[in-house]
């Protein structure tokens, strides 16, 4: 499995001359199986870039959405072969207590937010509402399943060909709670963590500016590297950067984070166009 | 750190009782937490003041047996099974009552079911809440 980040930033773009080294777009993470399958996880902004480098006469795209909001979504309007009418497009995503995936898509696609709406795309379209059974797509298999993020919020779970990538770019899993829990079956998001040779998981502040954002819906990079002990992680990716972290300040604070208390495995800040293979 | 069974880690319980179990950790009342199974698989500390032992270790315990062994008592001073209070568990409905114990005077114990049914009606478990009631 091979694995390309096309957008690590958090909440917001954030472009420019302070961030270019992390990568202002958000996010967005190509996943290519051994076989060439092909899984895009999240819809932010670096979307539209991945659209423009896909090549070949693909015919099938697969979109796995954590969840809604802006940053994960908005780059999909500019979603290239959404306007392909000889290709397939299935999007994965949880629904709503009130409303169908469809519908809360549609609020972001429509008037007067976007001029496109769901029914003019030209591919084929389908949706996918999670979480559900376990599921295929190609050779991968996916577990889905809701982690602690304001409003309904999957992480993924992937596995081809024996390799495990976890996904889950916005998670809290400290909310509530003052230290995390050595029992996994009471720790949001392990059943997609556990024991994955790659994980990418929210990072997004340090330990002084939590304490101020409790309840936001994400992880400071010390909560990041305990989650990924807890789960017995090969690998972590720190992904989600807040987006008023310059580069120089990023550097500044995975040192400080990492070099406190050296994780024992391996852990990667996250930087837009930044590969990895499992 | 995790151990590496992954029969233990796919048992990993549904983020809405993890939600639920972190709020009855932060809450002053006595709570129960309830799988969709009826089983008790959360107690949170101040439930272990208010029934005056641990039950921490209960071990997902079907909240029948465990009102079985409450003895409970209805206004009459009956045997109560405490029927209504199950048939809401079962039903995923909201319900309030109230029993009686006789082991320590005459006790008697108001309690609140809150159903927990999560997105796509999906059965989650319930909330029970108990409080000391005034009543005689």
């Amino acid at each position: 499995m091979n694995i390309t980040l096309w957008g690590t930033r958090g909440s917001i773009a954030s472009p420019g001359p302070m961030t270019n080294g992390y990568g202002g777009n958000t996010s967005c993470v190509e996943v290519r199986g051994a076989d060439g399958d092909l899984l895009i996880l999240d819809a932010g902004t670096g979307i539209r870039a991945l659209g423009r480098a896909l090549t070949g006469g693909r015919k099938r795209y697969d979109i796995l959405l954590t969840h809604l909001h802006m940053d994960h979504l908005q780059g999909l309007g500019f979603f290239g072969p959404l306007y392909n009418p000889n290709v397939e497009v299935h999007i994965w995503g949880p629904a709503g207590a009130r409303e169908d995936l469809a519908s809360r898509l549609g609020r972001y696609l429509s008037p007067p937010l976007f001029p496109v709406q769901l029914r003019d795309f030209r591919c084929a379209l389908e949706l996918h509402e999670l979480p559900g059974p376990d599921f295929q797509i190609g050779q991968f298999s996916i577990h889905a399943n809701l982690v602690k993020h304001p409003g309904p919020t999957l992480g993924y779970r992937i596995q081809n060909c024996g390799g495990v990538l976890a996904y889950i770019p916005d998670h809290e899993p400290i909310l509530g709670v003052d230290r995390m829990t050595d029992d996994p079956a009471w720790l949001s998001g392990a059943s997609v963590a556990r024991e994955a040779d790659l994980l990418i998981h929210d990072a997004q502040y340090s330990c002084r500016e939590y304490p101020t954002r409790v309840g936001w819906g994400h992880s400071s990079v010390r909560h990041a590297v305990e989650f990924a002990e807890r789960n017995q992680v090969k690998h972590l990716v720190l992904f989600h950067h807040d987006p008023a972290h310059t580069d120089e300040e990023l550097d500044r604070l995975f040192a400080e984070s990492l070099n406190a208390q050296p994780p024992v495995f391996p852990v990667t800040p996250g930087r837009e166009g930044a590969t990895f293979s499992i | 750190m995790f151990g590496s069974d992954p029969n233990v880690v796919s048992a990993t319980k549904e983020i809405e009782l993890i939600l639920a179990r972190h709020l009855g950790e932060n809450l002053a009342m006595p709570i129960f937490l309830i799988d969709a199974a009826g089983r008790i698989i959360f107690c949170n500390e101040t439930a272990d003041r208010f029934w005056g032992e641990s039950l921490q270790g209960l071990g997902a315990l079907p909240i029948e047996e465990w009102i079985h062994g409450l003895r409970a008592r209805d206004e009459d001073g009956k045997d109560s099974k405490l029927l209504s209070l199950l048939q809401a568990l079962a039903e995923d409905r909201p319900s309030c009552g109230r029993f009686w114990l006789n082991a320590s005077g005459r006790r008697c114990v108001e309690y609140a079911v809150v159903p927990l049914q999560a997105i796509g009606a999906r059965r989650v478990g319930a909330l029970v809440i108990f409080s000391e009631s005034n009543a005689e």
